[in-house]
Order: C-alpha cells, then structure tokens, then sequence
C-alpha cells in the first residue's frame, strides 16, 4: 500500500497480545499481524468483525437445494415421464437425497470459492513478506506509521511487550 | 477438571518448540527415502501393476472373465466397493466431526486420515466402473443433455443417489484436506532450498502469508466445511445401504441398514487408520506426535462401533425369527449354516468377539495387540459386506436357480491392484506432503504453554 509501518516480531503470542493491547490503548490502528497457527483470542483483542462467510454457504446451499429439486422434477415429471414399476412421475421423496446432496456439494464449493477470492488465495498470488520466518515460528505485528513523531513511542511499546526484532518497512 | 485433565498422557510428547514441530514434520520430505520404504513402494507398485493388468484383461474380455453367474450377478466387485467406502469414512469422521466435538487427539491423525479418505473412495469408485463392462460409457450416469430424447437418468433409483453421494463425498472430501494443508504448503515453501521444489509448492499454497484476516476466514471455512461434512458422512452410507435395502432380496430388504452400515463404515475406517498410523508412526519416526493416547483413543472408537456393529448382527437375527417371515428367517439360518457358514463366522468372530477384547486397558495399550485387532477388524468387515451380498443372492426365489459364487484369478488380482493402488497412493503420499498438521501441532503447543503459564 506503499505507506510506511513498524514490523516487530515475537517469539511467543502473549508478546504479541500484550503489544497489541499497549497499541491500542495509546490509539494505534494495527495493521496487519502474520502467524504461523490461528492465533487465540486475537480477533476479540482486535475487535474484528466475524467472517460473513457463513452467508456464502447459506447462498449456494439454497441455490443447490433449489437447483437439484426443480432439475429432477422437471425432467421426470414434465420432460420424460417413465414408467418405473408403477411409481408416479412425481415421487418427491426419491428425489431428496440428490437434492441433499447438492445442496452440500454447492454450499461446500461457494464457500472455498469465496474464502479463495476475498483472501487473494490463488496459484499466481505472491505472499507479502514483511518479516521472514512466520510460517515456521514467527508472530509479527504490523502498525502502520501515521505521523512522524511517535515512531520512537511506538518502538518503545514494542519493546516493552517483548519485541525481537523491530525494523521500519513500507508496505 | 484441570487437574483430572492433568492425569491423562500428553497429546504431545514434551514440549517441542514451534521450529522443532516445523523441522520434525517436514524432516522427512527433504530426507532421501529409507529402504523400508522403497521396499513398501515396490511392493505396492507390483501389486497395482497386477491389478491394472488383470482389469486391462477384463475390459479388453468383458465380465464374463469374473465368477458372477445368473444368480450372483453383484459379488466380489461390489464388495471391494462397499469395503473401500467403509474405509473412506473414518477420514471426514475424525477431521470434520471430532472438530466439531472439540476433541483435540484428533489433531495430529486427522491429515492422514483424510488422505487415507480419498485414496480409498478412489478405490471403490473403480469397482462399479469396472462392472459397467464399457467404462468408457460411464458419463451416460451422469444426467446431461443427450441425443436420446434427451432421456434422464432415473432419479428414483438408490444406484443413481450412491453416484451423486458419492461424487459429491469425494469432492467436499479433497477441497476439506486441501484447504487444511495451505498453511502448511506455505511452511514447505518457505523452508525448502530446491528450486523446483519451491515453485510447486508456492503454486499449491496460494500466496498464503498466514495473515490475521486470512486465518479469520480460514477457520471459519473449516468449521463451515466439518458441518458440512459431517451430515455428508452419514448420508453416503446410508445411500449405498439403500442399495440393497430398497430391494426385496431377503436379507437386504431392512430398515436397519443405513444405521448398520453407517456403523460398520466408521468400524472399518478406523480400523484401518490404526493399521496405517501404527506402520507410519514407526517408519517416519513421529512417535511424539502419535502418541500411545492417540492410539488408545481410536481404539475406544473401535470399541464403540465394534459393539454397535455386533447389535445390528444380533437385532437382525433377532428380527428374522421375531418377524415371522419365513424367506428372512432361511436367508439367516442359510447364512449361519449354510455353504458359506465358514464366511459368516469369519466376520461374527473378527467384528463382535475380537473388539470386546478391547474392553482390557492392557490390549487398548498395547501396540502390537492393536495392530493385530485392527487387521482383523478389516478382514471381519471385508467379510461382512461378502456374507451379505453373496449369501443373499446365492439362494434365489426358484430354487433350481440355486448357484454358488466363486472368484476368479482376475478378481483377487483386481482386489490385489486396489491395495496396490491404495498403498502407492498413501506411500507418495507421506513422502511429498506433510502427513501431520503442522499449523495445528503449533496451535496445540502454544496452548499448552499458554495454560502452563496462566499455572505459573
């Protein structure tokens, strides 16, 4: 994004919540922070909203339901009905399975599609690496730098909370 | 209950740091292969090879080249098939409904389990394939548009429901164990020193820089992606009992079955886990990842699937006299006694005597004990889908149509390819990913250190 940040990492993710804390409290906006694991109880000490991806599933899970149902009905019902050992052409209940099952089947794939699309995940995409190392052992915090004036401050939270190492990176 | 939780043995041996979990997982992959391995390879490249020349034999020949006759027309194929989508189950079980159920041993077992998941409904899917006779018409399963009318599918037939199930299975099953080893791709990507290694492994991991919005979304899509999974589990199964149960052969045509063989599945599933983890904890050296209480857990899972497997055996029985009807209670008294008899007592011994041995903590504790029950538990299961589809079909409605089922060569190598088939699988498998979660491991580490400090 081309605008300048502090990159402190850490060993240990008490350091690093500490760190957010102290940022936060001092009225720092936190820019990013990069974990080799779903770090716990990070997104409450952020206030981060809850993933709306849920919806997602809601979404193509309907559409598949709706889909399977309609498809089946039409094509035995109003297509082609077959005489199948005396059965009527609308045996609704012999088309639930198919129709559960699509319904899974499309929920499950909207959603990875979507994670896939709103994270950037893709076989082209290039990783940010702003510090090395954390997808082996690394928590790094990222505060983006809005004045001149409280880099040193800033630094000198990091530090308390247990910083390793702290450089300036633009990103 | 921190105390009580305190007596159990650890999940983890120790207490590695993130970078030992990093460098003890991912050792292996960069390490030449060992010679027990080469040697489980060749073994299982031979055994495929057998397998794909005797089924090249049989697509090139027809199926008469099998040992099905006018009475037995489903035996050793659909046996194979509902044998290996047993297997396939225990996989999504432990990743998807263990997550749900918050039970944490599952964390390092789940990623081989879910491989194990989809080599072994690759396995199965092979068999109906191969019993079409022309394979390369297998599309014509599928409803899609065709000069013939258009004319669908039928949608009321269970044959149809078990490809749809089936698919759909395979398909949420292989983007669940995608998605869980991005992280993981990424760990390999960034520590790897060869160059071509590295290129394959930024293409699979996506860009993945374990971003905090990033791990947001991507728990929330697992925990999303294990609720699907779970009731997608139960269904398969059930559909492919349905194969049977909505026919009226006496000795298929039951309500019990879904349950049963949904049981049976999860049974036979994990009895092979345990077969497999037992062989790779040694041979990849991870016994402090899988741990003795790994093992004891999969075996209480036996145990209770075991015990549930063996009722439907004897409520089946139960209801075949109970119910008065006297073609259900011959097919029964047939199967206990009948030519086949020596089948029928192979699966009650491995599937209802063998697990109760279970009950001893010093059997469920005991490594090599386990590795025998679980062989045993595949074989009772093989042997339960070939009581209930041979033993059914052999005595037909007329009796001068009476016929016994025997398999050919060609079958027992097709069966012999698809171990082969499966075991490459899983043995390339452990050598190019990493078969335990490592981003998982790290999460179950910082935890314990995590509480270890909230002690102190």
């Amino acid at each position: 994004m081309g605008r300048e940040a502090l990159v402190a990492t850490f060993a240990r993710e008490a350091g690093l919540l500490a760190a957010i804390h102290a940022a936060r409290q001092s009225g720092h906006a936190v820019g990013e922070v990069f974990a080799p694991y779903p770090v716990h109880g990070l997104d409450e000490a952020l206030d981060a909203p809850p993933s709306r991806l849920p919806w997602i599933t809601l979404a193509g899970g309907m559409a598949g339901l709706v889909a399977a149902a309609v498809f089946q009905a039409w094509a035995a019902v109003i297509d082609w009905p077959l005489n199948v050992g005396g059965k009527p052409a609308n045996s609704a209940l012999a088309f639930l399975p198919i129709t559960f099952e699509a319904t899974v089947l499309l929920g499950g794939l909207a959603t990875a599609g979507a994670f896939f699309w709103r994270s950037r995940l893709g076989p082209r995409a290039v990783p940010r690496r702003l510090a090395a190392g954390v997808t082996d052992d690394v928590l790094a915090l990222v505060l983006p730098l809005g004045s001149i004036g409280d880099e040193e401050a800033l630094r000198e939270l990091l530090a308390a909370a247990g910083a390793r190492e702290i450089r300036k990176e633009v990103w | 209950m921190t105390d009580l939780l305190e007596l159990r043995p650890a999940l983890l041996e120790g207490s590695p740091t993130l970078r030992q979990i990093t460098e003890e997982i991912a050792r292996p992959l960069d390490a030449r292969p060992t010679l027990g391995w080469l040697a489980c390879f060749l073994a299982a490249a031979t055994a495929l090879g057998l397998g794909a020349a005797a089924a090249t034999y049989e697509v090139m020949t027809g199926i008469g080249t099998w040992g099905l006759n006018k009475t037995v027309g489903w035996a050793f194929d659909i046996t194979n098939f509902v044998f290996w989508i047993g297997i396939g189950h225990a996989g999504t079980l432990i990743s998807a409904i263990l997550l749900l159920l918050r039970q944490k041993w599952r964390t390092a077992i789940s990623r081989s389990a879910e491989g194990m998941t989809i080599f072994a409904v690759m396995c199965a899917g092979l068999f109906p394939l191969l019993h079409m006779g022309r394979p390369w018409f297998a599309f014509w399963i599928f409803p899609y548009p065709n000069g013939r009318g258009p004319l669908w599918v039928n949608f009321r037939s269970p044959l149809l429901w078990d490809v749809v199930a089936i698919s759909t299975y395979f398909t949420i099953s292989l983007v669940f164990w995608y998605v869980g080893m991005i992280p993981d791709l990424a760990t390999l990507r960034d520590r790897t020193e060869k160059r071509w290694k590295r290129r394959i492994y930024g293409l699979l991991s996506l860009g993945w820089d374990g971003s905090r919005k990033t791990w947001s979304r991507y728990e929330t899509l697992s925990l999303i992606l294990a609720g699907l999974a779970t009731p997608l589990v139960v269904s398969v199964h059930s559909i492919v009992s349905m194969d049977f149960a909505t026919s009226v052969i006496p000795g298929w045509h039951a309500t019990i079955f879904p349950p049963y063989f949904v049981a049976g599945a999860v049974f036979s599933g994990f009895g092979m886990v345990m077969t497999l983890l037992i062989l790779t904890r040694k041979v990849m050296a991870l016994e402090r990842y899988i741990t003795p209480r790994h093992l004891e857990a999969m075996a209480k899972v036996l145990l209770l699937t075991g015990s549930l497997v063996g009722f439907c055996y004897l409520t089946e029985l139960f209801i075949a006299w109970y119910g008065g009807n006297p073609f259900e209670r011959a097919a029964f008294w047939n199967r206990a006694t009948g030519p086949y008899a020596w089948a029928y007592w192979t699966m009650m011994t491995c599937n209802l005597f063998v697990p109760q041995l279970l009950w001893s903590k010093r059997v469920r504790t005991s490594v090599p004990a386990l590795f025998v029950i679980s062989l045993l538990v595949n074989v009772g299961m093989w042997f339960e889908r070939f009581v209930i589809i041979v033993t059914s079909l052999h005595r037909d409605f007329l009796p001068s149509s009476w016929w016994m089922y025997k398999p050919t060569v060609i079958e027992v190598a097709i069966l012999i390819g698809s171990f082969g088939l499966f075991f490459t699988l899983f043995l390339l498998f452990v050598r190019t990913l990493p078969i335990i979660s490592m981003w998982e491991i790290k999460g179950l580490a910082a935890e314990a250190s995590r509480s270890a400090a909230e002690k102190a």
